[in-house]
C-alpha cells in the first residue's frame, strides 16, 4: 500500500519534471531572441536535465523500498 | 549603443530594426536566485557534513535513498532555476525603428504580447525611487499613448533615462517621417492639379 503511494508520488513529480523540461524547451526554440545564446544554454539544459533524471529514475529503483518502510521508525505500514 | 541586428523576435517585419532589447535589471531576479544558491549550498552541505553527523546514512539500503533524495532535491532546483531564468529572459520590451513590442512571460504558460506605434506616443516618464534603484540605476518608464487607458510599464529596466532619450528621439524621428510623407503626397497632388 505504502509503496504504491510512494511509486504515485514519484510518477507524479516525473511527470511534472517532463512536463517542464518540454516547456522550457519549446520555450527556447520558439522564442529566443537570439539564436547565438539557443547553442550555448539548450545543450546544458538537455545534457543536464537528461542526466539527473536518469540518474534519479535509476537511484529510485535502487532503493528497497520494502526494506525502508518495514525499518522505518514510525510503521507506516 | 549596442548592436541588436543578431536579435530577432517572432512577428518582426521584413525591414523592421530592432533597437533595444529590455529585460528587468539583474537586481529584480537576485533574490530569486539567492534563495537558489542557498538551496545549493544546503544540498552540498548536507551531502558533505549529514554521512558525517549520522554515519548510518552511508550504510548499505540507507546510502541509496540518500542519494536519491538529494539527486531528487539537486533535480528540482535545477529545474527551478532554469525556470526562473525563461521567466526573466523572456520578459521583454523590444523597440524597434517603428514600434515598441512587449512580451509578458509569467511562468511558462502565460504570454502577452503587445505593440505600441512609435508615433503615437504622447508622454513618457521615468520613476526611479529608493536607495538601491538610484544607486543602480534602474527604474520603471511609463509610455503614454493617445488614447488615455493605453500605456506602456517598462518594469525595472537598466538605465531608464537613456532609454527615455532614446525612445524620444525615435518618436521624433518618426513624427518627421510622417510629416515628409504627408509634405510630399500634398507637393504631388499640388503638381497634378495644375499640370492638369
Amino acid at each position: 500500500m505504502m509503496t504504491g503511494l510512494i511509486f504515485l508520488l514519484y510518477a507524479i513529480i516525473i511527470i511534472m519534471f517532463v512536463v517542464t523540461y518540454f516547456f522550457i524547451i519549446y520555450h527556447l526554440v520558439r522564442y529566443s531572441l537570439k539564436p547565438s545564446l539557443n547553442n550555448i544554454v539548450l545543450p546544458i539544459f538537455i545534457i543536464g536535465s537528461t542526466l539527473l533524471l536518469i540518474s534519479n529514475v535509476a537511484l529510485f529503483f535502487s532503493v528497497n523500498w520494502q526494506i525502508f518502510l518495514a525499518n522505518f521508525p514510525i510503521n507506516l505500514r | 549603443m549596442k548592436d541588436f541586428t543578431k536579435y530577432h523576435f517572432k512577428g518582426q517585419e521584413d525591414r523592421e530594426k530592432v533597437l533595444l532589447v529590455l529585460h528587468r535589471h539583474w537586481f529584480d531576479i537576485l533574490s530569486q536566485f539567492l534563495v537558489m544558491i542557498g538551496m545549493l549550498f544546503l544540498l552540498f552541505g548536507s551531502f558533505i557534513i549529514l554521512p558525517i553527523v549520522f554515519p548510518a546514512i552511508s550504510e548499505g539500503a540507507n546510502h541509496n535513498l540518500f542519494l536519491f533524495l538529494e539527486n531528487l532535491f539537486f533535480m528540482l532546483t535545477w529545474i527551478m532555476l532554469f525556470l526562473i531564468w525563461v521567466d526573466y529572459y523572456f520578459d521583454v520590451w523590444i523597440v524597434t525603428d517603428n514600434r515598441i513590442v512587449n512580451i509578458d512571460q509569467k511562468g511558462l504558460f502565460s504570454r502577452e504580447v503587445s505593440e505600441l506605434e512609435l508615433d503615437k506616443i504622447q508622454d513618457i516618464t521615468t520613476d526611479v525611487k529608493g536607495v538601491i534603484p538610484t544607486f543602480l540605476n534602474f527604474g520603471d518608464l511609463q509610455v503614454q499613448t493617445a488614447a488615455e487607458e493605453e500605456r506602456f510599464l517598462f518594469h525595472n529596466i537598466p538605465d531608464p533615462y537613456d532609454v527615455k532619450n532614446i525612445i524620444m528621439n525615435l518618436h521624433k524621428n518618426s513624427e518627421k517621417k510622417i510629416e515628409n510623407e504627408f509634405g510630399n503626397m500634398l507637393k504631388e497632388k499640388v503638381l497634378h492639379e495644375d499640370s492638369v
